[in-house]
């Protein structure tokens, strides 16, 4: 199974992807969620057809999760 | 040599190297224009692909969508505000952290919004209007 992680970031979209058959770039991913973690930066599954839900890396099973999006952190202006 | 000669020599050799000087910093400058604006591109993409369809409509027929919680609040998300539209006059300013393109920062908000609400609420300033 394959999946992509969308990072919100100054390039508007940074796109990287994983395959399940190869655990290196899933490995890569679980780093995207640590690094997201640490910068206080929430990650979300696409559930449907405009819908997403908070995922961790925990709860992510990249068989099942397979469109991901890293969303900026959030301020009150 | 004519005088008129003289006068194109001397225009030559002050313009020349000022064209030169300018060259570098305008093509920087075009260079940057053209990143941003291939950023809002990708952002604005990656936005619609995670609205849902009425969303969609909404924000390409006004630049603005709406976004209905958990607990059946109703928002209106903005470039730059979201206005809550079933308690007349609160609207909350938030905003990324980093420099993101808008439409990342809109995404943002309706994913906070749909999924934690009361998050939502502790992190952005709340302000009144008429």
């Amino acid at each position: 199974m394959t999946g992509n992680v969308h990072i919100a970031d100054a390039q508007g979209d940074t796109t990287r992807s994983w395959d399940t058959a190869d655990p290196a770039t899933v490995r890569e991913i679980e780093e995207v969620f640590r690094e997201a973690q640490a910068a206080g930066r929430l990650v979300y599954r696409q559930t449907g057809d405009g819908t997403g839900e908070q995922v961790t890396l925990a709860t992510w099973n990249p068989e099942e999760h397979t469109e991901l999006l890293v969303a900026p952190r959030l301020a009150g202006g | 040599m004519p005088v008129v000669l003289w006068w194109w020599a001397a225009a030559a050799v002050v313009v020349v190297p000022l064209a030169r000087l300018l060259v570098g910093p305008l093509r920087r400058s075009r260079d940057g224009l053209s990143r941003r604006h291939q950023a809002r591109l990708r952002a604005e993409a990656l936005l619609l692909a995670w609205l849902s369809p009425g969303q969609r409509r909404q924000y390409r027929a006004r630049g603005w969508f709406e976004v209905t919680t958990t607990a059946g609040h109703r928002y209106r998300v903005y470039r730059g505000g979201v206005v809550r539209l079933d308690v007349r006059g609160s609207a909350y300013c938030i905003e990324a952290v980093s420099p993101v393109p808008i439409a990342d920062e809109m995404l943002a908000n309706k994913l906070l919004l749909e999924t934690d609400e009361r998050r939502f609420l502790a992190t952005a300033h709340r302000f009144r209007y008429r």
